[in-house]
């Protein structure tokens, strides 16, 4: 059989003698793609204490994803999920989960009295299975 | 770039990244708990594939690309999101 693809070898080793752990890329190694990525907002109106963006991908499996996310006032994103647990009265709670037709985006306030909110998401959704 | 809005405010609530859309992604919807479905509207900005079964070639479509310059500043680092954007007759504009 005929043995082909690309490789990358790191500076200085030859790419035709390199092992693996000598390479920068190889059409060999199993790596993650992104089938799907974008942003959305998910906004809490006051009174409500959660809100939830559904992506509906359609794979039909369990597609490995990647998340991240903040309130809108932030300078900094976080991975999701993350809780943002100061002593603030407005801390809140960013979730993801996914089914083999959906990826589910939600943003829940821990307590307090929430006034209208806006939370940033940052959606990768890779073409790897994980079930 | 496909960017999901409410109709009645024309406010962006989510985007889908991309130039060249499929068949695959054009299925893929994205919906808010607190808005109707029927309320959500879609809008492209740049092609999309289709394969022509009887040119057996594929086709791309163009749609609102008067408006690309704007989506080229959301694709590169400045902080421009279309987030910040809404969509009023059918162009975008700032919130």
């Amino acid at each position: 059989m005929t043995d082909y693809g690309e490789k990358i070898s790191r500076d200085g080793y030859d790419v035709k003698t390199a092992t693996d752990k000598q390479l920068v890329l190889s059409s060999k190694f199993k790596t993650f793609t992104i089938t799907l990525s974008g942003s959305s907002n998910v906004s809490i109106s006051s009174g409500d204490y959660r809100n939830r963006v559904e992506i509906t991908h359609g794979l039909g499996y369990i597609p490995a994803f990647s998340i991240y996310g903040k309130e809108s006032t932030e300078s900094e994103y976080h991975k999701v999920p993350h809780t943002n647990a100061t002593f603030s009265i407005s801390f809140y709670f960013l979730y993801c989960w996914a089914d083999s037709n959906k990826i589910y985006l939600e943003a829940q306030f821990g307590s307090g009295s929430p006034a209208n909110k806006t939370f940033n998401f940052k959606y990768y959704i890779f073409n790897n299975q994980i079930a | 770039m496909i960017l999901f809005y409410q109709k009645k405010t024309g406010k962006i609530f989510a985007t889908m990244d991309g130039r060249v859309h499929d068949e695959k992604q054009l299925n893929c919807f994205i919906v808010d708990d607190q808005i109707d479905k029927e309320e959500i509207g879609k809008y492209i900005i740049g092609w999309i594939q289709k394969y022509n079964e009887k040119e057996k070639e594929t086709d791309k479509i163009g749609y609102n690309l008067d408006q690309f310059k704007i989506l080229e500043k959301f694709e590169d680092i400045t902080p421009e999101s279309p987030l910040d954007y809404k969509i009023i007759n059918g162009k975008l504009q700032k919130c």
